[in-house]
């Protein structure tokens, strides 16, 4: 069985972009602030066109604010 | 909280009762006047259309076009909480279909006023498990 999580970088990056906040990201990401949050906190997977623009938002790659580990359980 | 959220509690709170109301009110005047089957169930549907009146005019009127209100995430968990809350009145549906034969056997008759009855409850149930879904997934991220 595997377990799969995607680590992220949002609010260390949004602290080091100007201590942007969760609404400011979540406009420039065309989403609501609580997916933001939900994101931030692990809670909700984006798709990979919202990582992309999540990204673009901090002027990173995709890979600098979102990390996949798989854990692999039995 | 969001608008999909503030939907899903004008469902759990108000949806419910404005359908069960005149669904209530319905049965009761067809049991105790004997009246018309068919202008009353009517006006109970007419009844619970009005219950979508405000929600309506919220999302022509009340919004906000510049703040997004509305996402992927907010898509997935109407999706989820359709999928569940449909499942859920289907199972009711049969279940409510195989009772009367059960109860009163393969020869037995109902009043045909139980079948409305069945159809407003298995909206009412519809909108309250989509409702309750919808905080539930919200509550879990």
């Amino acid at each position: 069985m595997t377990n799969d999580k995607l680590d992220n970088q949002i609010r260390r990056l949004r602290f080091d972009n100007g201590e942007m906040t969760q609404q400011e990201l979540a406009d420039k990401a065309d989403v609501t602030r609580q997916t933001i949050i939900a994101i931030e906190q692990g809670k909700y997977n984006p798709s990979l066109a919202l990582a992309f623009k999540i990204a673009r938002a901090f002027g990173k790659n995709i890979e600098d604010v979102f990390q996949y580990n798989q854990d692999s359980t039995k | 909280m969001n608008k999909a959220q503030e939907e899903a509690w004008f469902g759990l709170f108000l949806g419910v009762p404005l359908i069960l109301i005149p669904g209530g009110v319905f049965v009761f005047i067809s049991y105790e006047r004997g009246v018309s089957f068919a202008p009353l169930f009517m006006l109970a549907y007419y009844l619970a259309g009005m219950s979508f009146l405000p929600w309506l005019f919220r999302l022509v009127v009340l919004r906000n076009k510049k703040q997004v209100t509305y996402d992927e995430r907010d898509r997935l968990i109407e999706k989820r909480a359709t999928l569940i809350s449909y499942f859920l009145f289907w199972l009711y549906f049969v279940i409510a279909c195989v009772i009367p034969w059960w109860v009163t056997g393969s020869k037995g008759s109902i009043p045909v006023i139980t079948l409305p009855v069945i159809l407003i409850g298995g909206l009412s149930i519809f909108v309250f498990i989509r409702s309750l879904t919808t905080l539930i997934l919200y509550g879990g991220g």
